[in-house]
């Protein structure tokens, strides 16, 4: 009886992919994360003031905004900010001059997000699951105007 | 005639009445023509279908015939033999139940909210910052919500990228 077993394609072909996925995974884990964040301006009034020279949000953000209930009907982008959390950690990255953020990569897919306001006093520290497509959005009133401040955060890779 | 009359022509020719009813009838038919008619058509009707009603014959003996149907009832209400102990079978009966609250419990935890609910996350506000989180889990959304008061940074108007 032959103990030794056949290699045949079906095996070659398992073994490569086997092989593969594994490297894959490797390489993943050993990949930096990327994460872009939006300071979002949230108004109900149709026309922006002749001085602000704001576009409306995308369209994957609006949705995401509109999903959670919020009283404004219009989203304008006011800053865009990407930026890498190299070895799982992003250190604090100034998001606007009055709020920076910094995000720490953990196990099982969680990051912990912490938020701070303009003197670099911490604001808030949320732990959670956080995947590609999700979107942690921190806000405020503007009681002045009735409007409201908004920076999502999602991540890229 | 009327039907109690009719019925009681049909006990007649049946013989189903008693010795008072039938001379009661017998008395009527001497004198009732129509009853007369009747009682000899039911007669004829009687006849017809004796005639024609199909004889089962059985292929053997009327004793033979009810030992087969008694033995087969007594093979049906009897007992299923108790059978050996099998391991295949104690598996099952142990797997089959035990798959089942698997398939449960799974059902069940893939229906939970993914994600990770403010039961599974930790969150805190710090310094002066009121603030609640919502999560719309179908659209993968987290909000935190801060309640600062006006002369918080960011509603100051004399920074140069305030929103107001």
């Amino acid at each position: 009886m032959n103990l030794i077993p056949t290699l045949n394609l079906t095996r070659i072909w398992a073994l490569v992919f086997a092989v593969t996925a594994w490297g894959g995974g490797v390489v993943a884990l050993a990949d930096d994360g990327k994460y872009e964040a939006k300071v979002i301006w949230a108004t109900n009034d149709e026309k922006l003031p002749d001085d602000k020279k704001f576009e409306p949000t995308d369209p994957e953000t609006r949705a995401k905004l509109e999903s959670l209930g919020l009283k404004w009907k219009n989203f304008y982008e006011v800053k865009r900010v990407k930026f890498d959390a190299p070895n799982g950690e992003s250190g604090k990255v100034a998001i606007s001059e009055k709020s920076s953020l910094s995000v720490k990569e953990l196990p099982g897919k969680k990051v912990e997000v912490v938020f701070y306001t303009k003197d670099g006093k911490e604001c808030s520290r949320r732990e959670q699951t956080f995947k590609r497509g999700e979107m942690l959005v921190h806000g405020g009133n503007v009681p002045e105007n009735a409007t409201a401040w908004l920076v999502t955060l999602k991540k890229l890779k | 005639m009327n039907e109690e009359t009719l019925l009681k022509l049909q006990a007649y020719l049946d013989g189903e009445l008693s010795a008072g009813e039938r001379t009661e009838v017998e008395t009527l038919l001497q004198g009732n023509a129509e009853a007369r008619a009747l009682l000899t058509e039911l007669g004829n009707t009687a006849k017809t279908l004796a005639a024609y009603e199909a004889e089962i014959k059985l292929p053997e003996t009327r004793e033979f015939y009810w030992s087969k149907i008694q033995r087969e009832i007594a093979r049906q209400s009897a007992p299923s033999r108790v059978q050996g102990f099998s391991l295949a079978a104690t598996l099952r009966r142990l797997l089959v139940p035990t798959g089942a609250f698997a398939a449960v419990a799974i059902a069940i935890m893939l229906s939970l909210p993914r994600g990770g609910g403010d039961g599974g996350d930790y969150f805190s506000a710090s310094g002066d910052a009121v603030a609640f989180t919502y999560q719309n889990y179908k659209t993968g959304t987290t909000l935190i919500w801060f309640d600062f008061s006006s002369e918080n940074d960011f509603s100051d108007a004399s920074s140069g990228d305030t929103l107001n």
